[in-house]
């Protein structure tokens, strides 16, 4: 993962050359830069060791399980949140030590807290007031902040009269009003519905996009971390277990958790039987497969595949003439998914089987029956158990 | 984390705006329940204050404002109001500087520590407070555990009159009235979320200013209950002026006493008024204080 990390420093520091300023010469640092973050409460470890590095105007999330500990590492990058060790730095300036109020971080909270007896415009006039900025420039900038997220005229009106969305959007502008370093998001999304939900998404990935900011966003919704995001940390038990882009998050995870909490996927426990190179022969309860891997014979290891690459064997894909792995399963559910059905197979114990097909094909498949499937061995992934 | 959304104030209030909006005069059955407790105050608290107000004019067997005149021209009347009421409003000035504090490091406090700071509150309120001027009083006394100390550690060469003065009495019950402004208040800051803190941290508030702008107004309307419950309580006690003050310290419970003791009916009933005025008038200013505050702009 450090390796990673210090390629993508590497390219990004040449194609953002703004961090040279404001870094006062040092070029090579990221523009928000956690190294070592640890964490314990009573005895426990919410985060242990954490370093995470984001370049500017990079939208990176952070996605976990709840208790994770993602939501306690956007609080130390905040600093509501105090770190037992590790250094906090942001544009090239140590800011460990620096009071949450004289960080200026935009923060929109899991459930806005928004102040209910303060107006909309009150509201996201908070910010310039407490930072004691121009008194005579602040209605011009909550009317254009207010503005920009399509609340226009709405000014005037209390937080208790607004919609879910709307209270949201007012959440945004009063963290955007003070024009921050860093924009941290704590499951915006959470409490709306869903289909808000996905427009809400869309909408302020755009508005951050077009002003240009870093934003850390921290979700349990890996639909929402791919859509949104430059780099996904995935997060587990207080460690960061990969932290990539969200298509190789995707098709390449790091960890056995990366890949089973992106997306629902086959996995089958199995044992390798023989390494020829990086060519592993794995025998699962099914009948042989072959991945690319470095295992010793005789490991126990789990294999995944996404239900995407799956597909029934002797359709066009398996007829290109590429090195597949083919398998005969008892299918035993067809779920309808809109554009898209799951296959559900019989599985063993923890083992879980599924393929994703195309709607249209779907009548050349009939439950509680034998299919032949097959996948690409490159698409095969293993991981230690 | 839900539970959060739904004490965001204004959402339920939201609801019931709009509940119904056509039906406005039928009666709701359930109104009815409040019938009985409505004729028992009617009887025993409605009916005797109009009999009393009625003869708060009574004297020389006709009409006249003549009570009104002994009771707001009189000195030793005139001196029963003003220190009824500086003796209420220095009560609830400390109660207010020591209760709010209290109360917003309580919300801060584990469960635990909040349980037992409640009961160490609430125990006391259950035993007389006959005993407990009592036991003000033998602090109080020139050889008292408060003057020893306070000779002991050199601070005074000579004894400090305390028993029997206004400030001693002001000390004693503000010990006595505090839990009311605690508890008001502390419901009302544990009413409001965690994140509103944090929100304003964020933005760039630092602790004074969120004092100001964010925890103050919102704990407002706690602060006008306390402010009502213990400015009334304090200006109507009768047994801890009696007991700590002595009878050079004249206050209006003590004069509608002594009028009743001498049979002066009428006179006791323009007391009575004049006390029930007073304290309606600070209730209702600090009712507006609240609500104010809550709808302020």
């Amino acid at each position: 993962m450090l390796d990673t990390v210090a390629k993508l420093q590497g390219v990004s520091s040449i194609m953002q050359p703004q961090p040279i300023d404001r870094a006062g010469g040092q070029t090579s640092e990221a523009f928000l830069k956690l190294e070592g973050i640890t964490r314990r409460i009573e005895q426990q470890t919410i985060l242990d060791d954490v370093s995470l590095s984001v370049e500017e105007g990079q939208f990176i999330s952070l996605l976990g399980p709840s208790g994770c500990g993602k939501t306690t590492l956007l609080r130390v990058a905040s600093g509501l949140a105090p770190c037992d060790s590790g250094t906090v730095r942001l544009a090239g300036m140590d800011i460990t030590g620096v009071p949450a109020h004289k960080r200026n971080m935009g923060v929109v909270f899991q459930n806005y807290a928004l102040f209910p007896h303060l107006s909309v415009a009150e509201n996201v006039a908070f910010g310039l007031k407490a930072q004691r900025r121009d008194r005579a420039a602040i209605p011009s900038i909550v009317a254009e902040c207010l503005a920009m997220v399509q609340l226009a005229g709405f000014g005037d009106r209390r937080i208790s009269s607004l919609s879910g969305g709307q209270q949201q959007r007012v959440a945004v502008a009063r963290a955007l009003a003070v024009r921050p370093k860093l924009v941290l998001l704590d499951e915006p999304f959470s409490a709306l519905d869903r289909q808000l939900r996905e427009v809400m998404q869309i909408e302020l990935r755009r508005l951050l996009r077009s002003v240009n900011m870093t934003v850390i966003f921290v979700t349990h919704d890996q639909d929402e971390a791919l859509v949104m995001s430059d780099r996904i940390a995935v997060m587990n038990r207080g460690r960061i277990e990969d932290y990539s882009d969200p298509a190789s998050i995707y098709s390449r995870p790091k960890s056995l958790f990366a890949f089973d909490f992106v997306g629902l996927s086959t996995r089958m426990a199995a044992r390798v039987v023989a390494a020829d190179g990086d060519m592993l022969t794995l025998d699962t309860k099914y009948g042989s497969v072959r991945a690319k891997g470095r295992f010793y014979p005789g490991t126990s290891v789990i294999v995944g595949v996404r239900p995407e690459s799956i597909g029934p064997a002797g359709d066009k894909s398996d007829a290109a003439g590429e090195d597949r792995n083919r398998l005969k399963l008892w299918l035993t559910d067809i779920v309808f998914q809109g554009s898209k059905r799951h296959l559900h197979f019989a599985a063993q114990e923890s083992d879980r089987l599924v393929a994703e097909v195309n709607s249209a094909a779907i009548n050349m498949f009939e439950p509680d029956s034998e299919l032949s499937v097959s996948w690409r061995v490159q698409d095969t992934l293993v991981f230690p158990t | 984390m839900t539970s959060v959304a739904e004490t965001v104030p204004g959402r339920a209030s939201t609801s019931v705006h709009e509940r119904r909006p056509g039906i406005r005069h039928r009666i709701d059955p359930w109104q009815l329940l409040v019938l009985p407790a409505s004729a028992y105050l009617l009887l025993a608290f409605a009916a005797p204050l109009a009999v009393m107000f009625a003869e708060s004019f009574h004297a020389g067997g006709g009409l006249s404002l003549a009570n009104y005149d002994r009771v707001l021209m009189d000195s030793r009347g005139l001196q029963a109001t003003a220190n009824t009421v500086r003796y209420a409003s220095w009560v609830t000035f400390g109660c207010v500087l020591l209760g709010v504090p209290t109360a917003m490091a309580m919300v801060r406090a584990s469960s635990r520590t909040q349980m037992i700071v409640l009961i160490g509150m609430l125990l006391p309120m259950s035993s007389s407070i006959v005993v407990k001027s009592f036991g003000w009083m033998i602090l109080f006394r020139r050889t008292g555990l408060i003057n020893e100390t306070l000779m002991w550690l050199g601070v005074v060469s000579a004894p400090v009159a305390l028993l029997f003065t206004e400030h001693g009495l002001i000390i004693a019950t503000i010990s006595l009235k505090l839990p009311l402004m605690v508890l008001p208040v502390f419901a009302v800051l544990s009413q409001i979320p965690g994140q509103l803190g944090d929100a304003a941290t964020t933005l760039g508030a630092g602790p004074v200013y969120r004092f100001r702008r964010v925890t103050l107004p919102l704990a407002l309307p706690g602060i006008a209950v306390g402010f009502a419950i213990v400015f009334s309580q304090t200006a109507a006690s009768y047994l801890i002026p009696t007991l700590l003050a002595g009878g050079r310290y004249p206050t209006l419970s003590k004069s509608i006493v002594e009028s009743y003791i001498v049979s002066n009916a009428a006179l006791g009933s323009a007391f009575s008024v004049v006390l029930l005025v007073t304290v309606g008038v600070v209730v209702w200013l600090s009712g507006r204080l609240g609500k104010d505050h809550q709808s302020a702009r």
